[in-house]
């Protein structure tokens, strides 16, 4: 399984929704995250509008594909977290290796 | 609160068991009167907890049980969560925040366990498995609640 898809000017966008957690989420993420590459992306958008709750492993995942799109020579950046989402990741650290955004069209004006 | 509460709950080890205890947990957390926010940060530390147990203690073997018992008091949630696996060493666990360890796998549930409770405890026992209990004092903001706390 992996998450709806789209692409708007050359950035794939990833939609998942519900949690992103142990034993599915995090491997539809990782999934998710190789179709694209695989589909020749390496300019990923995470949307996290409609995630409820992502654990360890959702964010074990986050940052293991983030290195895997960043040493291929691309960029993999996150989009409306919501704020208990965007309290993890803060207290874990990992929000300082991502650029985050409110607005998809800010995040994909930032790929450019 | 409404009154003192004890539940437990006994699954198998299998990844999607854990979401059953993610039910029993928002119901009990808010039978404490907890805010939505203390409600989703204790039930992610005790998420952490029980997939511990299932992964690392139980090594995903179904027929090897993790229990979660929630005690509910007056001004404080305990919740232990025993599973029936080897242990692990604590402290050979990486420091997740160290900037050498961002991009490694192990480490964040129990920094996060430790960010959202008031105390967390491991016990290794060999025979019986490693337990983990976390604590967190209660502060009601349910009106309704503290008007039936006191009665």
């Amino acid at each position: 399984m992996t998450f709806p898809a789209r692409t708007r000017e050359g950035v794939t966008i990833l939609e998942p929704a519900g949690k992103v957690t142990i034993g599915r989420g995090d491997i539809e993420l990782r999934d998710s995250v190789d179709a694209a590459m695989a589909a020749g992306s390496n300019q990923l958008l995470v949307d996290f509008k409609r995630v409820t709750r992502m654990d360890s492993s959702g964010m074990a995942e986050l940052v293991a594909a983030f290195k895997r799109v960043t040493e291929s020579g691309g960029q993999m950046k996150l989009l409306r977290l919501p704020s208990n989402i965007r309290d993890v990741l803060s207290i874990t650290q990992i929000a300082q290796v991502f650029d985050i955004f409110d607005s998809e069209d800010d995040a994909v004006s930032s790929f450019k | 609160m409404k009154e003192e509460l004890h539940v437990d709950i006994n699954i198998g080890s299998r990844f999607d068991n854990i979401d059953l205890v993610d039910v029993v947990t928002e119901a009990v957390l808010r039978h404490s009167g907890m805010d939505d926010e203390s409600v989703e940060r204790l039930g992610l530390a005790i998420r952490e907890a029980v997939a511990n147990g299932v992964q690392h203690g139980n090594k995903e073997q179904p027929e090897k049980r993790v229990t979660v018992s929630f005690v509910l008091e007056k001004e404080e949630v305990s919740i232990r969560i025993q599973d029936q696996g080897e242990g692990f060493d604590l402290d050979g666990l990486p420091d997740p925040l160290a900037p050498e360890n961002l991009f490694k796998p192990r480490g964040r549930g129990i920094l996060l366990m430790n960010s959202f409770m008031d105390e967390v405890k491991f016990e290794f026992d060999g025979d019986r498995g490693t337990a983990v209990t976390l604590r967190k004092s209660v502060t009601p903001t349910d009106p309704e609640a503290d008007k039936e706390d006191l009665g």
